[in-house]
């Protein structure tokens, strides 16, 4: 699978509770997610309360193929991280390893997602004005690394993305069904 | 920002440990020896160790498990423009090396310096040996701007400029003279940026990169206060991006110097454009507007609608003291328009002239097909015009422009059109393929001795060691026969 656009679904596995959104805004404090990226990079998540539900977002790729790859990601985790930390499949992701000087770690995001998504910096809408097939919701994913709130619904402007609604509607059998094969 | 700097380079660190963990799994998963991997598998050969030849290498290991891949590469040292082109300043561009890295130590894939494909060994030898081979072997040439005193003392190609600040061995001896007022800068693209930012960059600045050690002693001694970055049509045709322009707006102790009238009718023409060149626009004309702090020692500019017509030579006429520029008007608009000229001419005064007007390709072997018109080597897709089994990647394929993102898309597109054809018969894999083995001992028997990546990373151990004594990420050997020294020590 390579990387030209992908479509990212975000998805919360369940409600927030009061500590994770504590946690959400910590990541928001430091939005370049350091605090994430270290306990990734021991190798072993510290993070004890990580394995709650609440703290795990199922996120969806959806390359233009039409496959899908569907993980879990943690909150505070830059999308890139997701791709890297889960070792997806998606080819020439993230060349410059997440250091703004390139534009493949390019996605493509649902029009209620990407409202919620942080303020974009000039150094990342120089990178992202050269990315291919660029659109009005269009990211990079090394710099999103909070992830907001479910129940996003685009059933009609974008037909595509008709099985992704069906299964966000049915989000605790898919919740369970990554866990399953994740764990 | 940096702050900003300092968080990526934790991300870029955090990405290199993932990624060795990667390779390592890749190890334990082939066992066996590294160059005996199963003959019955089909073997390529890649010429060109730069970002094509690397990327197109990887995505062929990824698709077939069987497949051994061999990269050749003429220097002693692989990465091509990322090491030699790639501005000092963007380190975080160069971590692509951390990939390519992988990629040469994979089980299937070997990597061998210091072989000079069409000199040391012939294409067809290569195809005797390799059931596919593809050529990567980028662009080493510059286009010649074709006017008379080109060739006169202060006169440079941005390719071998790039190459003396970046320490190419064959552009050591440069010795640009730097004790002029202004520099003209032929060429608006992201080459000739990094060109006019190097040139006006805060030594301190400089001094913590990659930059050679001889360079950075020039630049610290230049005079060059103004420099000038010519094209031959208008700001809207510009071709660098937007975040090398925003880094000439920011840099420190200098201003912008452009001309009004070189601007009329683009206010206008904004709100038509799409974002990117909307956005790039808008920033050049406020940096036009704004100038900068008057009190500010440098200044660059951007000079439109200008063509080189002649090198203007001294009273002695031994060397470049100035240049004369066609002034040209625009016919039709958008990327298409076309520079016509007027008749017009201006003369500027300069002791450095640097024509940035793009690489060029250049034939490897009589055996291969080469189009010198658009200097590259014809193809389909990547299949070399009427030659079986051999391919293409990289600027020797599309032509030298693209950040090194095209060129990964378009070694991966060279990677499946090979794979589609092995797995379509057009490739016969049933023949044993001797590979890599009987090149090299076909070179022993020329006195040629290869350079393997352990080889490679005695070099890198020794460039890092000398870089830090000096404060900096690397001191890069200049010399080839030091390097072999140290690679075979």
């Amino acid at each position: 699978m390579s990387v030209c656009a992908l479509r990212v679904f975000l998805q919360r596995a369940a409600v927030m509770r009061k500590a994770a959104h504590q946690t959400f805004s910590q990541a928001r404090a430091f939005p370049q997610c350091v605090t994430g990226s270290y306990t990734h990079s021991r190798g072993i998540n510290t993070l004890t309360n990580s394995l709650r539900a609440e703290e795990k977002v199922t996120v969806h790729f959806l390359n233009r193929d039409g496959k899908r790859i569907s993980v879990k990601a943690l909150t505070g985790e830059s999308l890139l991280d997701v791709v890297v930390n889960h070792d997806l499949d998606i080819d020439g992701f993230g060349a410059c390893e997440g250091t703004l000087a390139c534009s493949t770690c390019h996605l493509i995001f649902e029009e209620a997602v990407y409202k919620k998504l942080g303020p974009i910096s000039d150094e990342e809408m120089d990178m992202l004005d050269l990315a291919y097939g660029l659109t009005d919701t269009s990211r990079l994913g090394c710099q999103q690394c909070s992830f907001t709130t479910t129940r996003t619904h685009n059933h009609d402007k974008h037909p595509q993305y008709k099985d992704a609604t069906i299964s966000m509607s049915k989000s605790k059998e898919r919740k369970r069904e990554t866990e399953k094969r994740i764990h | 920002m940096k702050m900003m700097r300092m968080i990526n380079l934790v991300r870029g660190s955090v990405m290199k440990i993932h990624g060795l963990s990667r390779a390592s799994r890749c190890l334990a998963a082939e066992g066996g020896v590294r160059g005996l991997s199963s003959s019955s598998g089909p073997r390529v050969c890649i010429v060109g160790g730069g970002p094509a030849g690397f990327y197109t290498a990887q995505q062929l290991l990824k698709a077939r498990q069987d497949a051994a891949v061999d990269v050749y590469e003429r220097l002693p040292v692989p990465f091509g423009l990322v090491r030699f082109g790639v501005a000092p300043d963007h380190p975080e561009v160069k971590n692509v090396i951390n990939t390519f890295t992988q990629t040469a130590q994979h089980e299937r894939c070997s990597f061998h310096g210091n072989v000079n494909v069409g000199k040391d060994v012939t294409i067809d030898e290569l195809r005797q040996a390799y059931h596919a081979v593809v050529l990567s072997y980028g662009a080493e040439g510059n286009r010649s701007m074709g006017i008379s005193g080109e060739d006169l003392p202060g006169v440079f190609s941005a390719k071998d400029f790039v190459g003396w600040y970046n320490g190419l061995p064959s552009n050591k001896e440069l010795r640009p003279d730097l004790s002029c007022e202004t520099a003209v800068i032929l060429g608006q693209g992201n080459v000739a940026l990094d060109v006019a930012r190097i040139l006006l960059a805060p030594v301190e600045m400089l001094k913590e990169t990659d930059i050679t050690q001889n360079a950075l002693e020039a630049l610290a001694g230049s005079k060059v206060r103004r420099v000038l970055i010519v094209g031959r049509r208008g700001p809207l045709q510009i071709a660098c991006t937007i975040k090398e322009l925003r880094e000439m707006v920011n840099l420190p102790n200098t201003r912008a110097d452009m001309l009004p009238a070189d601007f009329e009718g683009i206010a206008e023409a904004l709100k038509d454009l799409p974002r990117p060149r909307k956005r790039l626009t808008e920033l050049m004309m406020k940096a036009a507007k704004e100038g900068g702090d008057d009190k500010a020692e440098k200044c660059w500019g951007f000079r439109f609608f200008r063509s080189p017509v002649e090198v203007i030579a001294g009273a002695d006429g031994k060397r470049a003291t100035g240049i004369r520029l066609a002034l040209n008007k625009l016919e039709g608009s958008g990327e298409s328009a076309r520079a016509e000229v007027t008749g017009q001419l201006e003369d500027v005064d300069c002791g450095l002239i640097i024509s940035s007007i793009g690489y060029k390709s250049i034939p490897i072997d009589p055996a291969v097909p080469f189009d010198p018109r658009r200097a590259i080597v014809p193809n389909e897709m990547g299949r070399v015009q009427d030659t079986a089994g051999l391919y293409c990647s990289g600027w020797v394929k599309r032509g030298p422009t693209g950040v090194i993102a095209t060129t990964m898309n378009d070694s991966f597109d060279t990677a499946r059109v090979l794979i589609q054809d092995m797995e379509a018969g057009k490739l016969d894999l049933s023949v044993n393929k001797p590979g890599a083995q009987a090149i090299t001992a076909l070179l022993q028997t020329r006195g040629v001795r290869t350079v393997l990546f352990s080889h490679w990373e005695k070099i890198n151990a020794e460039e890092e060691k000398r870089g830090k004594f000096l404060g900096k990420p690397r001191e890069k050997l200049l010399d080839v026969d030091e390097m072999l020294k140290i690679a075979w020590s």
